[in-house]
């Protein structure tokens, strides 16, 4: 049993077909607060959360999770419903046989309350007039928030985002992005976003991890990795808000 | 305690050991066979079989050249059915499908009569060119059907993408690009299906490998040597099979469609006149010559005391058999499909198996539930004996055709489908019952009904293990098609056409039929 | 919509088997029945089934193979069924294939009583199988193109000018062509019938797949003339084709006999009933029956009335072989010379 809540990861390491693709990662990531993993593409972020969400198993290190060792050496030890996690995914992942409120109740189990939950979360997240329709008939915001809504209808405590906001236009993101943080505030969830838009994150999240090659490049307080990072993504970011003389606020 | 959905996704020893329990399955009665008739081989067999290597090749070759026919001309019908609206555009797909309805012998029939006319019917039907078109006959709606399933994975955002950039020619390309593993598979199963059967050849009066092999054992009584013969022939076949997927395997990385947004066919002015008339030739050429071919003789007055007789003697077996075997098929297609899941060397040794049982002639299976029959119990009768054994045998016999479509469905499946059942703690069960099953519900009933199409028509399994009195309409027309007048023989083939059709839209109009 | 999605899979997947169980069980032995494996061809074989059960109130299993349509074959079936047999009898179309189950072992002899008065020639000394009703070898020629007074009226015509490029056969390696290839190498030897299958070619005679393509090509002029079995003549006949028939050899060696074989199957799971069949089978009725069919079968007994349109058996000059001995000698040529004439010419 370790020290601390939240995530902590101890020289984690995955290898595929040969391929390294995270070298002994070690960090922590507290509750109540929004990370962000950011690197970019094929970096092993998005591996990195699915080891974190218990979706794969590290092939080395140790997983903690609120003090109690979840993923160890080719082993998942707690599974990923057991975790009081949530995840949204890149294709969000949304069941196409099944209608939005199909789809969200399907996931809260043998619950009584299911119905009623679900349409709860459907209604947090401004869907509840779309409970029947199917993924097919939804448009991609819609689509997104229902992804969000299932997440986050079993109450979870940590939400984990892998690069859910691609390809939705800069309004709809914003809206999204806002509503996560209302109710992730709300609902004291931790989140962790994967992504490689610095926009994204800085939107999202008060602290970043960076990664690049499945190693951690740097991890802390957003603000301030921004105004002294080397790293290449943070730097561009930095220096097209610098061009439009905008800045981060804490 | 539930299986984790998670198990979907996972690698491991499970997945090769599933796949081999299924080819235990499949390959135990012919093995059970093979191993007694080989029990003592003497040397002079070795110098028998030099001549059966070159027939080999031949028939390899000509069977090949029928599937390849059909490989291009299914794989077009199943893009313009996918792509394009245009008239009778389901009537089309339908005629397609009614080669396999009937025993590939009665075809053989239909082309000695189509052969006697003059002009340029007496060419295209009559010996090699028209056992390739028996051949691309029964393959081409095979093909098709894998198209057509193999499309729905297409989102159509990809479709106007291409579309936009390549016209509708670019379009057919990447189509055909995206179909062709499985349409190609499909087509290598019609001709392994032709391979192994020899109704055709030797009503056309051909010598093929499979007709060599019937002459060892049914004139020659030589199980030794039909054994060797045919273990030449699965082998053969599998170096091929093994050929064809290493070449196919580098460019079958499936494009996963993220979209939910399956392609719509849509009209478009000359591509559907292309599609009539291309589907208009086709079916003129591969299906209603040769229907005019078996039906003609139906035209005169029926022997109703005669039809009537056969019919109520023959139709419960009929659909027993059908219903039986296609559901045995399918159950251990699907089996194998999940075993083979969307790892590449699973997949491999998957198909490398189902080529290989594809290509065992069915009367190797069938005799050796005849023998295993005789060597157990007798409480294992319903097994062995009863009809039962028909549906087994051809089930297995079968089975690699609903396994091509599973496996185009398990690995066509995104992943996160299965890791979102696992974070939200739903069972394997519920997952399979709840989301798979009814995704896979067109893959299901696609193989289910190319395997009743299949089986209803066999005649061979039906013929070595059917219990006594328990025969099917098929079989009735086969056994008495010698000597009866030539009306009836036609007649029935007609109510048989007509009943396999309708059952035919019953399944479909029952479950394919909807949309989600 | 997923209710209705599990009652149709419950449906398909539980019902259709459970169907197929139950029926298997429904099927398994009853007393009172007799399960008979036959090679005559089911439109001659239903009939005679029909009227025993009609007469005794045994209910007959029939299972039928063809051998025009060359399938795998029954006899493989009785073979590798021989340790625990479903078969009670096995009412064979030709003696050799009779004679190949007493050699592997999955016949049993029977002496019929109701045998009296079939000539015992045809039939195996040890009761293994007993011949009944027969059917004869002829040839067969295009009324339309060929005239009365060149017809072929011995089977080496068919290797003769005028019928070059025009005569047929069936496939030699199986059924009754088959059985008449080792009758010729029995009764003319070796050589001379080798000599006969060579000149065949060298004519341009053609192999077709079955004696039924033989009377189909026949009939359309395709070919000329042929050899093939008389229940196919009577059949074309009586279809109105233009054919012509003949009894071969008349003036020489005699027209070849195939006789049907009634064979008792051993370890019958229904022995009695069993050997019932066979009794009615060799009774002169049944020789009557099928002398009415369209198989129009010439009964064996002297003095039961044939097939109107054919001589009765004793005004016919028959081939004088032996029955007994005609599996080991088709066995031989199978293996040697009439395989490799097959498929050189085929």
């Amino acid at each position: 049993m370790k020290g601390i809540k939240g995530f902590e990861l101890e020289n984690v390491s995955r290898v595929y077909g040969g391929k390294t693709v995270l070298r002994d990662i070690s960090c922590r990531i507290e509750p109540n607060a929004s990370w962000g993993i950011l690197g970019p593409s094929g970096s092993g972020k998005s591996t990195l959360l699915r080891i974190m969400a218990g979706l794969e198993p590290p092939d080395q290190g140790k997983i903690f999770l609120d003090k109690r060792l979840v993923s160890r050496d080719g082993a998942i030890e707690v599974p990923a419903s057991k975790r009081q996690i949530s995840m949204v995914f890149q294709d969000l992942a949304l069941w196409p046989n099944l209608t939005a409120e199909e789809n969200v109740r399907l996931g809260l189990g043998k619950d009584k309350d299911a119905a009623r939950k679900a349409m709860e979360s459907l209604s947090m997240c401004s869907i509840s007039h779309l409970a029947k329709r199917y993924p097919a008939q939804l448009s991609g915001g819609e689509q997104q928030r229902l992804a969000l809504a299932r997440a986050l209808a079993a109450r979870p405590a940590y939400l984990l985002l892998d690069e859910p906001f691609s390809g939705l236009d800069m309004e709809i993101k914003s809206n999204i992005i806002n509503k996560i943080k209302v109710l992730t505030a709300a609902h004291k969830i931790t989140t962790i976003l994967v992504s490689h838009d610095p926009f994204e994150v800085s939107s999202l999240c008060r602290r970043i991890i960076l990664i690049d090659q499945g190693e951690i490049v740097e991890s802390g307080d957003f603000k301030t990795l921004m105004q002294n990072s080397k790293f290449p993504l943070l730097r561009a970011f930095r220096d097209c808000l610098h061009s439009l003389h905008m800045e981060i606020k804490g | 305690m539930s299986l984790s959905a998670l198990v979907l996704e996972r690698p491991g020893r499970w997945r090769m050991t599933g796949l081999l329990s299924v080819a235990c399955i499949a390959f135990l009665p012919a093995v059970a066979l093979l191993h007694a008739a080989m029990q003592s081989v003497s040397s002079d067999l070795f110098t028998r079989l030099q001549g059966f290597f070159p027939l080999l090749v031949k028939s390899i070759l000509i069977c090949l050249s029928g599937a390849a026919l059909a490989l291009a001309l299914g794989l077009l019908a199943g893009i313009f059915y996918t792509l394009y609206e245009y008239p009778a555009r389901k009537l089309f797909m339908f005629l397609f499908f009614l080669p396999v309805m009937v025993p590939p012998l009665l075809w053989a029939v239909s082309m000695n009569s189509l052969a006697s006319f003059p002009g340029f019917t007496s060419f295209l039907y009559s010996g090699r060119t028209a056992f390739i078109l028996i051949t691309a006959m029964v393959t081409f709606p095979l093909v098709a059907a894998s198209t057509i399933a193999a499309c729905s994975g297409l989102s159509a955002s990809q479709c106007d993408a291409v579309r936009m950039a390549q016209g509708e020619s670019g379009l057919i390309r990447l189509t055909a690009r995206f179909a062709m593993p499985p349409a190609a598979v499909a087509a290598c199963l019609g001709a392994f299906l032709m391979l192994s059967s020899p109704g055709p050849a030797m009503g056309l009066g051909i010598k093929t490998a499979v007709s060599e092999i019937l002459v060892s054992f049914s004139a020659l009584y030589d199980m030794r040597l039909a054994a060797l013969q045919c273990l030449m022939l699965s082998g053969s076949t599998l170096f091929l099979a093994i050929l064809a997927l290493t070449a196919a395997g580098r460019r079958s990385m499936e494009l996963l469609a993220t979209s939910s947004r399956p392609v719509q066919a849509s009209y478009h002015r000359s591509m559907s006149a292309a599609a009539i008339l291309f589907n208009s030739a086709c079916s003129l050429l591969l299906v209603l010559l040769p229907l005019a071919g078996l039906l003609f003789p139906a035209l005169s007055r029926p022997d109703m005391q005669a039809i009537s007789t056969t019919l109520s003697r023959t139709w419960g077996y009929t659909m027993f058999y059908a219903a039986g075997s296609a559901t045995t098929a399918t159950i251990l297609g699907f089996m194998t499909g999940f075993f083979m899941g969307r790892r590449p060397d699973t997949r491999l040794a998957g198909m490398v198996c189902l080529l290989l049982i594809f290509s065992l002639p069915a009367a190797l299976t069938a005799l050796g539930f005849v023998y295993a029959g005789t060597r157990t119990p007798a409480w294992a009768d319903f097994i062995f004996r009863g009809p039962m054994a028909v549906c087994l045998a051809q089930g297995i016999h079968l089975f690699p055709v609903p396994a091509v479509l599973a496996a185009r469905f398990f690995s066509q499946m995104p992943q996160s489908w299965s890791f979102a059942a696992e974070i939200h703690g739903i069972s394997l069960g519920k997952f399979l019952i709840r989301v798979l099953a009814p995704l896979a519900s067109v893959f299901i009933m696609t193989g289910f009904l190319l395997a009743l199409l299949l089986s209803a028509a066999d005649t061979g399994t039906v013929l070595l293990i059917h219990p006594p009195g328990a025969q099917n309409l098929p079989l009735a027309i086969f056994t008495i098609m010698a000597n009866a007048p030539e009306s009836l023989v036609a007649q029935l083939c007609l109510l048989y056409l007509v009943s396999a059709s309708a059952l035919f839209f019953l399944t479909y109009k029952l479950w394919m039929n909807r949309r989600t | 919509m997923n209710a209705a999605i599990i009652l149709r899979t419950f449906l398909l997947f539980i019902c259709v088997p459970a169907l197929c169980c139950l029926s298997a069980c429904s099927s398994q032995g009853e007393k009172g029945e007799v399960v008979v494996y036959t090679s005559v061809d089911d439109i001659f074989a239903r009939p005679v089934a029909e009227r025993f059960q009609k007469l005794t109130g045994i209910k007959v299993r029939l299972v039928t193979d063809t051998e025009e349509t060359k399938s795998t074959g029954l006899l493989n079936r009785l073979i590798a069924e021989k340790d625990r047999p479903v078969a009670d009898v096995f009412w064979s179309g030709d003696p050799v294939r009779a004679a190949v189950l007493k050699k592997k072992g999955a016949a049993a002899p029977y002496k019929s009583p109701a045998a009296r008065g079939l000539p015992e020639k045809f039939s195996d000394p040890e009761g293994y199988w007993t011949s009944f009703s027969t059917r004869a070898r002829m040839l067969i020629y295009n009324k339309q193109r060929v005239p009365a007074e060149k017809r072929p009226a011995s089977i080496f015509d068919l290797n003769d000018q005028r019928f070059h490029g025009a005569a047929c056969i069936a496939n030699p390696l199986f059924g009754t062509t088959s059985m008449h290839a080792a009758a010729l190498f029995q009764v003319l030897g070796s050589e001379r019938a080798e000599k006969f299958f060579r000149d065949f070619s060298e004519n341009g005679g053609k192999i077709l797949a079955s004696n039924g393509d033989v009377k189909n090509s026949v009939a359309r002029g395709t070919c000329l003339a042929g050899l093939t079995d008389s229940d196919d003549v009577n059949v074309a006949i009586s279809q109105g084709l233009p054919l012509g028939f003949v009894f071969p050899d008349q003036d020489g060696m005699g027209t070849l006999l195939i006789p049907n074989c009634a064979v008792l199957i051993r370890k019958a799971p229904h022995e009695q009933e069993a050997k019932r069949f066979i009794d009615f089978l060799l009774s002169p009725d049944t020789e009557k029956l099928l002398a009415e069919s369209k198989a129009a079968q010439i009964p064996l007994r002297r003095g039961i009335k044939g097939p109107e349109q054919f001589p009765p058996i004793e005004e016919i000059k028959t081939m004088d072989v032996d029955y007994q001995e005609l599996a080991g000698t088709l066995e031989k040529i199978m293996n040697g010379f009439l395989k490799e004439w097959t498929d050189k010419n085929s």
